[in-house]
């Protein structure tokens, strides 16, 4: 089962009872009206307060995705903390040294006497145990994260795509072999395929790099099902057939047809995949097999801060914080996305 | 019923090989790893032993023909046939010395017939045992039951096999403790949430789930450790707390189950977070289906119309996701071992990675891939048993 | 005056939702005896099934709310009994049966079992007995070879069967009142008029009263005694079924027969089709709730509600004009020119 199945039920719930109730109405000779049954009643004026909003404002697809979205608290708030994370990170060089002092280098003049410091004006979250500032650390192991986050799922995102594509659009041997490559790579858990793979790397090949790649071609076969199945419902309209009879090749057919429809749940599933991607990147990089020093990240300060638990706490606190936070906001946006695009697909 | 259990099983085939295919060609094809050098360490090795050495290896063979002697090395089980012509040299101990090429399935190893169990050189440096475990021969055909062979470890020499062999009791109790708390837990704050619905408990529940879906395992760990053994250890003045790290020696100041509790909640909090999910949101489903409103208006009660007719629609999934999460958890537990010095094989796994034992590594991971696999496949032909509709397939009079 | 079996009383049933109050039941009021069946028309949404819903309590109470009015079972109050007693009728003195045979049985339980529950819990019978009264009771609504198919499941039945097996589930207890939603519109037309003729007869074996929900005209030509029609919530004509059908007083009952009966003319006239959708229940219109699509409608309709009135005999209709033998000869001259 993968997580949009889940999901899928627990939102849709509502929505199965509206496809179950009867609809039309003919037999009396007159039309049908919209169910209302005790469960629908409130449905109903959802759709009927929607209706004013969408008179008033013109009607676009990402229009009224970014309205419904604006109004889920909950998925703005996580979209204005990764819009400030991604700003701090993407600049970072300029000003984290020149503020706190060089994060990722030892000043061997400062190291221990600037040791384990407790939080101060200059040091807004204490020093680690080499001196280096925590607050600028955290900001650079932000920059990995989200780097690794992003490009693993965009890795994942541009395979998956491909291999759905071909799937859907030739069935046949070309659909069974590759669903037989969905199920073999679906068979990995993550964790264990990547620290194969890492672990057999000397330790100087190690970096961000083979993280990246390891994560990204593991996570492509749920985008692969994910579009295969829009392909194939989409395939079977009419306007589809349509375009094929004047002629319009197959690639013209899938981008000017087919992938603004089934664009919509790779984006929501993409999200939410990043916050999974941060999270093996933070247990390989807390085994040691990930990102290695002196790069930083959050995962391998928790390493190197969990000797001094007792002592100073929040080395191993603040970087798991900050692991939980993004992780977090990165599901509830692709949540807040989930119902902002879905609600438009139903219509 | 069997046609769902036969289709499950065919498409595990595919699959089987095409994982075991995949772990080969990381061993030995993986771009910037050089699969000699990871037999042998970092040691290096000076570049006219090279050859000599993947020659004896056998790497220099074709790759489907290593492939299938990596799936024989794995296998419990071997099929042997032996031409009864005379061995073609012996060693100075005595035994007998071969040179075997493998064909497809039934390797041909030249020599008389055997009989118990038979040591075969099949390179100078690879000793291969046939029939340690028991041997069935039909004249000079015969079948041979072994261990499987999954390398030797770098630091110690010994069969990688036997170290996993004695670490994985730990990670089967870990595990299973960390299930039964799944159980307890999840499920039943999934259903208290859904019956409940919008009240306090279920805010709680969906908002504590959501967090522990986003915790890196490990950190939680850590703070667990920190919290309960050492925190309250203090507190306490050392009367009550738990211990952070494990002692498995004689004089161990805990109970064995003791050391116990703080890995299982942190192997357990994640999957039991999603169970819970799970739960609630197939329970809320099932409550909007007509066949409850039917039990109602029966003149059930409402903890009747829960659990009799509720609970068993609603938990079908329920329970597939627990079994295949239990292959996730497996993985998790690597994570959670190291934290807490927990001797099962994510640890053994661990260790290895630091002292850079590959052999354990890819045997450790072999193992647990292996394991989960056929969970799976469990847990999928399960389902035909659980779901009535598949188990007594078809309709109409 | 003899006490009726079943006494609706102006019942009256809003949801209290985010988004305003649902008006799904106002001011219903009908009666059901002994052996009697009573027909309830109307389109989705008009509040037929809702109304037997509540009264079975089967409502959620937040949101919903019974603002006034009762429904009187055998003289005893079933809105305000408590949930207990009331669970106490459910399935035995008052049964009901619903739409969709196929997701109203539990998938996971085999209809014997299911046919048999009623009767283990209200009537205390052991498994054993229980079922083997399923049997009788799966035999008695024609299924062939119930021993067999009393160990079935719900998916090894065909759409026909499965309705009836939920018929034996409703008659397990002998009820007095069989409430029946829309028991044929899933169904093949073919098994559609099996249903209903096994319904008819079971009725005339146990002579229990039959609330016959539905919007196909047909069935309820056939079975019922008294027709109610409901509108937008409301009702809006009440009679016999020689009444309703051949002097309907109400101009959207006109539109479900197809024609305008008049006294003065020989044949019935032809009728302006009803345009347009029933009103949201959130947001009914003014005055009469049927004016927007009444092609009749006089400015007294759109301000003033029309209360439901007796025309003749027992035979009502909430509309201002009800009756008026003028008004009617007004629309169909109407029609006419």
């Amino acid at each position: 089962m993968t997580m949009s199945e889940h999901d899928k039920h627990e939102r849709h719930d509502e929505r199965a009872l509206v496809e179950n109730h009867p609809v039309r109405d003919s037999r009396a000779g007159l039309p049908a009206g919209p169910p209302i049954t005790e469960e629908l009643a409130h449905l109903h004026n959802d759709a009927v307060a929607d209706r004013h909003d969408n008179d008033a404002a013109g009607r676009t697809l990402w229009g009224d995705a970014w309205r419904r979205l604006r109004r889920n608290r909950l998925a703005l708030i996580a979209l204005i903390w990764l819009v400030l994370m991604v700003t701090a990170a993407v600049s970072a060089d300029l000003w984290v040294s020149r503020l706190f002092g060089d994060p990722a280098t030892i000043n061997s003049a400062t190291a221990m006497s600037n040791r384990l410091l407790s939080p101060t004006l200059a040091h807004p979250l204490g020093t680690d145990t080499m001196g280096r500032d925590m607050l600028g650390r955290l900001i650079y192991g932000a920059r990995a994260s989200l780097t690794v986050g992003l490009s693993a799922v965009v890795i994942s995102v541009v395979i998956g795509l491909l291999l759905g594509a071909l799937s859907g659009f030739y069935p046949g041997i070309t659909d069974s072999l590759i669903m037989r490559m969905t199920d073999i790579f679906l068979a990995f858990p993550y964790i264990l395929f990547c620290i194969l793979i890492l672990a057999m790397l000397p330790t100087s090949a190690r970096g961000i790099g083979p993280v990246i790649l390891s994560i990204g071609l593991l996570g492509w076969p749920s985008f692969a099902r994910l579009f295969r199945g829009s392909v194939l419902s989409v395939k079977e309209n009419d306007y589809v057939d349509a375009g094929r009879a004047i002629g319009a090749s197959d690639s013209r057919l899938m981008f000017r047809h087919i992938m603004p429809n089934a664009i919509a749940p790779v984006i929501v599933y993409a999200t939410m995949s990043i916050g999974g991607a941060i999270l093996t990147e933070a247990a390989l990089s807390f085994l040691g097999l990930g990102i290695q020093p002196p790069e930083i990240s959050w995962g391998r300060m928790i390493t190197d801060g969990q000797r001094l638990m007792d002592t100073n706490p929040g080395l191993v606190f603040w970087p798991g914080l900050m692991i939980i936070l993004t992780v977090v906001s990165f599901t509830l946006l692709g949540d807040g996305l989930r119902d902002a695009l879905d609600v438009k697909m139903k219509d | 019923m069997f046609q769902y259990i036969a289709r499950r099983v065919l498409q595990f085939v595919p699959v089987f090989f095409g994982v075991t295919l995949i772990l080969f060609l990381i061993a030995n094809y993986l771009p910037g790893a050089d699969p000699v050098q990871l037999k042998f360490g970092e040691k290096a090795i000076p570049p006219e032993r090279k050859a000599q050495i993947v020659h004896q290896l056998g790497l220099d063979r074709p790759w489907y023909t290593q492939y299938i002697d990596y799936l024989g090395s794995l296998s419990l089980v071997h099929m042997t046939y032996y031409d009864g012509s005379a061995p073609a040299t012996t060693t100075a101990d005595g035994s007998l010395t071969a040179d075997g090429s493998v064909a497809l399935v039934v390797p041909r190893v030249p020599g008389p017939v055997p009989s118990g169990s038979v040591i075969i050189h099949v390179s100078d440096s690879q000793i291969v045992t046939r029939g340690a475990w028991g041997r069935f021969a039909i004249g000079p055909l015969a079948i041979e039951f072994d261990k499987p062979d999954l390398g030797t470890s770098l630091a110690t020499g010994r069969p990688v096999i036997d170290i996993l062999g004695q670490a994985y009791p730990y990670t089967v109790e870990l595990a299973l403790a960390a299930i039964l708390l799944e159980i307890f837990f999840g499920i039943g704050a999934g259903i208290i949430s859904a019956v409940k619905q919008y009240s306090f408990w279920d805010i709680l529940v969906t908002l504590v789930s959501s967090v522990l879906v986003s915790l890196p395992v490990f950190w939680l760990g850590i703070m667990l450790q920190q919290v309960f053994g050492i925190w309250l250890k203090n507190v306490t003045g050392g009367a009550f707390y738990l211990p952070p790290l494990f002692d498995g020696s004689p004089g161990a100041k805990f109970p064995h189950f003791a050391y116990l509790i703080l890995p299982a909640i942190t192997l357990a909090s994640v999957s039991t977070a999603y169970a819970a999910r799970i739960m609630r949101s197939q329970l809320l489903e099932v409550n909007g289906a007509d066949y409850i409103r039917t039990a109602r208006a029966k003149g059930l009660s409402a903890g009747a119309v829960l659990w009799k007719h509720a609970m068993k629609n609603a938990m079908i999934p329920v329970v597939t996701f627990i079994g295949l999460d239990f292959g996730a958890m497996l993985a998790g537990a690597i994570l959670t071992e190291t934290v807490f010095n927990w001797p099962g094989i994510g640890w053994t796994i661990y260790k290895a990675i630091v002292g850079k034992d590959f052999p354990i590594v890819f045997g450790g991971v072999t193992v647990v891939l292996f394991v989960v696999m056929f969970v799976n496949l469990i847990v999928d032909v399960s389902y035909a048993f659980l779901d009535p509709r598949i188990r007594y397939g078809g309709t109409g009079e | 005056m003899a006490e009726h079996l079943l006494e609706v009383d102006d019942l009256t049933m809003y949801f209290h939702t985010r988004d305003g109050v649902v008006k799904a039941v106002d001011g219903v009021s009908y009666t059901l005896d002994k052996g009697e069946t009573l027909g309830v028309v109307g389109e989705s949404g008009s509040g037929k099934s809702v109304t037997a819903l509540t009264m079975m309590g089967l409502i959620q109470m937040p949101p919903g709310k019974v603002e006034r009015g009762d429904a009187r079972f055998k003289g005893r109050s079933l809105i305000t009994m408590k949930e207990e007693e009331v669970r106490k009728i459910r399935g035995n003195e008052i049964a009901m049966i619903f739409q969709d045979p196929m997701t109203s049985l539990n998938p996971v339980y085999r209809v014997g079992l299911q046919v048999a529950e009623p009767l283990m819990i209200h009537k205390g019978m052991s498994k054993r007995d229980a079922i083997k009264q399923a049997v009788e009771l799966l035999r008695l609504v024609g299924i062939p070879n119930p021993e067999a198919r009393v160990k079935d499941y719900p998916h090894q039945f065909s759409g026909g069967m499965r309705q009836r097996a939920m018929i034996a589930m409703a008659l397990a207890c002998d009820p007095d009142v069989l409430i029946a939603d829309e028991p044929t519109t899933a169904l093949d037309v073919t098994i559609q008029a099996q249903i209903t003729e096994l319904m008819q007869e079971l009725q005339k074996r146990t002579g229990s009263a039959i609330i016959m929900i539905t919007h196909d005209l047909g069935v309820v030509a056939d079975m019922a005694d008294r027709i109610l029609v409901m509108y937008a919530g409301r009702m809006v004509e009440y009679g016999t079924t020689d009444e309703v059908f051949y002097r309907p007083l109400h101009p959207y009952t006109w539109g479900l027969m197809d024609s305008i009966p008049t006294h003065n003319l020989v044949e019935k006239s032809e009728l302006c089709p009803i345009k347009g959708q029933p009103p949201s229940l959130v947001n009914l219109p003014s005055g009469c709730s049927f004016h927007p699509r009444c092609p009749y409608a006089q400015p007294k309709c759109v301000t003033d509600v029309p209360a439901y009135r007796l025309v003749d005999g027992t035979h009502g209709a909430s509309c201002h004009f009800a009756g008026n033998p003028d008004f009617v000869r007004g629309c169909s001259l109407e029609v006419m020119v």
